[in-house]
């Protein structure tokens, strides 16, 4: 600044080119006024909002070198920004730099506030998942069940990562000839998104792949970022072999999650979607195998039974056995017959006997005891009358005890 | 249940229901001796089938052959709407 007491001519005094204030301030003004809208990332500080007031103040603090920044935002426009930005959050903040002309007050003119950080990638998420459930892509009707058995495994997943490496060994460990066509492809960065959907359109398109797996171990929200991608997760649902997405851990949630038909959160849980437990079926299988044998032996066994049973009737025992039983009756017949005779003779017999006893018992015994006899002749009559009985006839003498066989001699019919 | 296809040619699912139908006809009791021979022998070659499927050798992985690896066309990822910070 020339000195005022300077010996210099006053031409030179009036050379000077002097500004009012309001002029600088309007020039800056101006000048500031040029600067294109931009987006500015901060935290949040000395946040001033007030239903009463027509626009709302904080402060945008650098973190790192502790430079801040005026903002200023019309309260209706705050309002809307949900969630509400709080205190010391960091945020992205959009709008042109503008200087208050009355005070050279540089600030910004926010017409954007979003949360920076995580938050910011969680909210474009936020975005995308919205789209894409309002498409009906997360329906759970549109999910479909792997095959039992597939032919072909399609993997998706980094070069030579721990991921894949964990899917295939378990699902071996359940199935042995688990047959697997490997893709390698980027899972994070700029090439993720790209070479991931030309992985599943070559896998898509193979006849013997049955389902398609996409495996990725944990990362930060970043990391995992590609996985999200809505371009990503419309090609998934587009897929018409069935998408299991084992990405991420059991808290991770992308979206190609939601949008694939199953979703594992650990490489034993993929396994256990895409193949069958061998040893389990095998069981099953060996299970059904005992009691298809058992039920048809069961069939024989009641059949030969029932054969037996017919066969141990006398009627089947032996070949001649009617023969045998007719001719048993008929002996026993024939024995009947032999006997009649003798039965009747012994019966004959019996009868004489029963009459000579009936004879002895009217036979005057006493008289006979005084030494009479009764005389019986051939014809076995008692004889009364002489004249009955002719010389040389032999007759039966019976005595008081025992009998005498005689002749007759002389016969005299005097008496 | 089409009792003409061999059973070696079943896929590992169609011999196991087959299996299990066969099985089940068995239990209803109500088969003939001749019939229930017939439907033994189907399940034990349909058992055969499952087992030789469940214990097959292990297969080699094939790595695909296309080449993924090429850069992404310009904007193509941006297109999207995700993209890093």
């Amino acid at each position: 600044m020339p000195n005022a007491s300077s010996s210099e001519p006053a031409a030179v005094a009036s050379e000077r080119r002097v500004y009012t204030v309001a002029n600088v301030n309007r020039g800056l003004a101006r000048r500031v006024d040029e600067l294109p809208a931009l987006w500015v990332e901060g935290e949040i500080g000395d946040l001033r909002y007030n239903p009463k007031f027509g626009f709302t103040f904080l402060t945008l603090r650098d973190p790192d070198e502790g430079a801040t920044l005026s903002v200023t935002m019309a309260r209706w426009a705050f309002e809307r920004i949900d969630p509400r930005p709080i205190e010391g959050q960091r945020v992205q903040v959009h709008g042109k730099v503008t200087l208050y002309d009355k005070r050279a007050e540089v600030s910004l003119r926010a017409d954007r506030i979003e949360p920076a950080g995580d938050g910011a990638l969680l909210a474009r998420i936020e975005e995308a998942r919205r789209r894409l459930d309002a498409d009906g892509l997360f329906d759970p009707s549109r999910k479909r069940t792997p095959p039992l058995w597939p032919r072909g495994i399609g993997l998706i997943a980094g070069h030579e990562a721990a991921a894949p490496l964990d899917v295939i060994r378990n699902a071996r460990a359940r199935l042995r000839s688990a047959r697997f066509v490997l893709a390698e492809t980027a899972v994070q960065g700029d090439r993720a998104v790209p070479e991931i959907m030309r992985a599943l359109a070559a896998l898509d398109a193979r006849e013997d792949v049955d389902v398609i797996v996409i495996a990725r171990g944990g990362g930060s929200l970043e990391d995992l970022l590609p996985f999200s991608d809505e371009g990503l997760c419309r090609a998934i649902a587009g897929c018409s072999t069935v998408v299991v997405s084992a990405v991420g851990h059991e808290r991770d949630v992308p979206l190609c999650d939601l949008v694939a038909d199953q979703r594992a959160s650990t490489p034993t849980d993929a396994a256990r979607l895409i193949v069958p437990d061998a040893r389990q079926e095998l069981e099953n299988v060996e299970r059904l195998r005992s009691s298809a044998r058992r039920c048809a032996e069961r069939v024989v066994v009641r059949a030969r039974e029932r054969l037996e049973a017919l066969a141990a009737r006398p009627a089947l025992r032996s070949a001649d056995y009617w023969v045998i039983s007719r001719r048993e009756a008929l002996g026993r017949l024939r024995g009947v017959l032999d006997g009649a005779p003798q039965r009747a003779l012994a019966a004959r017999s019996e009868r004489a006997e029963q009459l000579v006893a009936r004879l002895r018992a009217v036979a005057p015994q006493a008289t006979l005891e005084r030494g009479y006899a009764i005389v019986i002749d051939e014809r076995g009559h008692a004889v009364r009358d002489a004249a009955a009985i002719a010389a040389g006839e032999r007759v039966d003498l019976r005595l008081a005890r025992g009998a005498a066989g005689a002749r007759i001699e002389e016969v005299r019919t005097d008496g | 249940m089409d009792e003409a296809t061999p059973a070696e040619e079943l896929s590992f699912e169609a011999a196991r229901d087959e299996l299990e139908q066969v099985v089940q006809r068995l239990e209803d009791g109500s088969t003939s001796l001749e019939e229930a021979l017939a439907l033994w022998e189907r399940g034990e070659a349909l058992y055969r089938t499952c087992r030789s499927r469940l214990e097959a050798a292990e297969a080699r992985i094939e790595k695909l052959a296309e080449a993924l690896a090429e850069p992404p066309a310009p904007g193509g990822a941006q297109d999207s709407g995700i993209g890093p910070t």
